[in-house]
């Protein structure tokens, strides 16, 4: 329901961005944002930091919501599995969570990769040491993800 | 059904590697894998990403912008899918046809709900 809601306000702030700034020709890029952190860092943290991170990580993602900065967020369980392929054969192996991972993502739009780089500092997580973010732009392939 | 996010690692760019002709047949197999993924409705989303980027990390008060080695291996792309359970997950990142052409790695990671963020 939130995710809908989140969804209709992005809608409605890029609709109007894009009536109050046609002369201006904003185009926005398509980023991702990838979280890595050592380890589980928020089940190392008390429960009432863990709430508090919750909070302001959630305040963040409902800011970028607003000015239609953010197409996606989503955390990811400190478990999975990863898939090889050699010369047809699979082969599998856990996810080692004590090494460094991703913990989770943000699907972003700005302008470019400088904006980009800029929400990712605001991101309230990095005054809890040990994070990093690994900005991405989005390719657009005719066939994949472009019409 | 559960959400999955499929990481596809690679060294480099290998379709970079591919004839013209061989990428053109790899992004037709590839884009009918989705294709097919989203009919069944076990697909949501599905984006290559450019050879580029930024590393940010904040050490001792200050922000490091880096950046980004695309010759180590990288993601060079993802899937958003859905699956009832990892081993079906893991079975759909087995069925993408990407693997006949190149070396690539996958990382199969479920998507974790947390109140105050995306539930």
């Amino acid at each position: 329901m939130k995710k809908f809601f989140i969804a209709v306000m992005v809608f409605m702030t890029i609709s109007n961005s894009f009536s109050q700034s046609n002369s201006k020709a904003e185009v926005q890029q398509e980023f991702m944002f990838y979280v890595y952190s050592d380890g589980n860092r928020i089940s190392d943290l008390s429960s009432e930091k863990q709430q508090l991170h919750i909070q302001k990580i959630g305040a963040y993602i409902e800011n970028l919501a607003k000015t239609g900065k953010l197409k996606d967020a989503q955390p990811l369980e400190m478990e999975g599995t990863k898939i090889s392929s050699n010369k047809g054969v699979f082969s599998e192996s856990q996810l080692n969570k004590d090494k460094k991972v991703i913990a989770g993502y943000y699907h972003i739009l700005a302008v470019d990769i400088d904006e980009a780089i800029n929400i990712a500092k605001a991101d309230p997580r990095f005054e809890e040491e040990g994070w990093e973010i690994v900005i991405r732009p989005i390719k657009k392939v005719e066939g994949i993800n472009k019409n | 059904m559960k959400e999955f996010m499929l990481f596809i690692r690679s060294e480099g760019n290998p379709v970079a590697n591919l004839s013209p002709e061989q990428q053109q047949e790899h992004v037709q197999k590839v884009g009918g894998f989705i294709k097919r993924m989203v009919g069944e409705g076990k697909m949501k989303s599905a984006q290559p990403l450019e050879m580029q980027g930024s590393i940010l990390s904040f050490e001792n008060g200050s922000f490091t912008d880096g950046p980004f080695n695309e010759t180590k291996e990288v993601i060079s792309g993802y899937y958003h899918i859905l699956a009832k359970d990892l081993n079906e997950a893991i079975e759909i990142a087995k069925s993408d046809p990407r693997f006949e052409d190149a070396k690539w790695r996958m990382e199969v990671r479920p998507i974790m709900k947390v109140d105050g963020i995306n539930e």
